[in-house]
């Protein structure tokens, strides 16, 4: 799902530089402010953690593969900030180190995969985590947070190529979330899963980002 | 613990590897902005950018088509993402294609801007490929820093960079424990297990995160000092 350059019309993929740039500068100050000088070594490590994850490839249909994206899971354990954050330095290593995304283009991959899936994830859980007692609460709320967050990064994916006049709305929706609708089953049942084995070992690690702290 | 794939060419001492980092990446922003600022840029633009990227090719000593191979990633998105264009696009028409009663009608100027989209994607990835195989990594930083991208941000990106080696290596070290337990075809068993790693990776990452800080403390890290 990462934008390559040469898709995006010069308004779409600034005016997403911009924004990302912003959503980057708050993020980090606010990194700085909640984990000081811890901040540098823990959102490091877990960025690499996310990228050496989505090494981990699914079958989806026909053929096709996933693979597991990460944006729920950073913010459920980190608050959706420093979570994008984490994102943000997988995606400007992809594109930088590998070539993996556009230049031009990293703001609107950063945009979609570092603001809007962790956002979107965060909200979904902290509110299903009120409705849904418990642990059980955890697990669905997990499952459908990442699978929500998938499909709504897939939508703004969508979007904005409908409005850099690239696809037609009416093809790339259906067509992305579609296909998003079935890797987000993959995306939720890893991420509950890893939620269920961080449990298991280390229960102090799910209170990280307590209320968005970090 | 090697990872030729993932940066293989960028140590070498061809003349390109040789220019300032600083260089290359305004002239490949430059380049990009170039192709892509513009919906349709014009023909002769096009073609200067791919006359120029073969001549730095071949300047470049990298092994020969490293840089083409690499950037034809790109093609099937390009070709099933633009597919559109030619049908969506108002202009001349010159094909009606149609099928089970429905057509739609193919337009030259639609055609153009379907082959201009593919030729920009593949060009722009074919010059990013080429400043990213002649310019290691921590030049490339050392560059953004030159150019006032801020020193919290690039230690976050150097540190990064270095240990997705090293969870590179611990991923494989997990998938060569579960190969070992499966074997091979049970596709649910794998995905199973898929989540059950994701978590121990985690809990793996943070702790090394924790004696990487305990590590740096007791070797007297300055944090404003990056």
């Amino acid at each position: 799902m990462h934008i390559p350059d040469g898709f995006l019309d010069a308004k779409t993929f600034i005016t997403l530089d911009v924004v990302a740039v912003g959503f980057v500068a708050a993020a980090a100050a606010r990194a700085r402010r909640v984990l000081s000088e811890r901040a540098v070594p823990l959102m490091a490590v877990l960025a690499a953690f996310i990228f050496a994850a989505q090494m981990l490839n699914f079958p989806v249909a026909g053929g096709t593969s996933g693979h597991f994206a990460g944006g729920a899971l950073a913010a459920i354990l980190l608050g959706p900030w420093a979570g994008g954050l984490v994102i943000t330095l997988v995606l400007v290593i992809q594109a930088l180190a590998f070539g993996d995304g556009g230049m031009l283009a990293l703001g609107a991959n950063v945009f979609n995969l570092a603001v809007v899936a962790p956002f979107v994830g965060y909200g979904a859980y902290s509110l299903l985590r009120k409705v849904f007692a418990g642990e059980a609460g955890r697990f669905v709320g997990a499952f459908a947070a990442a699978w929500l967050a998938v499909v709504a990064a897939a939508s703004a994916c969508a979007a904005e190529l409908a409005i850099a006049g690239t696809v037609p709305f009416a093809v790339a929706f259906p067509a992305m979330v579609g296909a998003h609708a079935l890797i987000g089953l993959g995306e939720g049942v890893i991420t509950a899963a890893a939620l269920a084995a961080i449990r298991a070992s280390r229960p102090d690690l799910l209170e990280l980002g307590r209320g968005g702290a970090a | 613990m090697r990872h030729e794939f993932l940066d293989k060419h960028s140590e070498r001492a061809g003349p390109l590897h040789r220019l300032d980092a600083r260089a290359k990446t305004v002239a490949v922003a430059l380049i990009l902005l170039g192709l892509n600022v513009l919906r349709m840029p014009p023909a002769w633009l096009g073609a200067a950018a791919a006359g120029l990227l073969l001549a730095a090719v071949i300047a470049s000593r990298l092994p020969l088509g490293y840089v083409f191979r690499r950037a034809a990633v790109v093609l099937p998105f390009a070709v099933i993402i633009g597919a559109f264009l030619p049908f969506t696009t108002e202009g001349r028409a010159v094909w009606y294609p149609a099928a089970f009663g429905y057509g739609a009608l193919v337009t030259a100027e639609g055609l153009r801007l379907y082959a201009t989209v593919i030729s920009k994607a593949y060009l722009s990835l074919a010059y990013v490929i080429l400043l990213l195989a002649t310019t290691p990594f921590r030049a490339l930083l050392r560059s953004l820093a030159w150019f006032r991208v801020p020193a919290f941000f690039l230690s976050l990106l150097s540190f990064t960079y270095r240990y997705i080696f090293v969870l590179v290596d611990e991923i494989e070290r997990l998938q060569r424990a579960w190969t070992a337990r499966y074997f091979g075809r049970r596709r649910a068993a794998q995905f199973r297990a898929l989540g059950p790693a994701v978590g121990a990776l985690f809990v793996r990452s943070y702790e090394r995160a924790e004696r990487v800080w305990a590590a740096m403390l007791s070797r007297g890290y300055d944090p404003n000092a990056v």
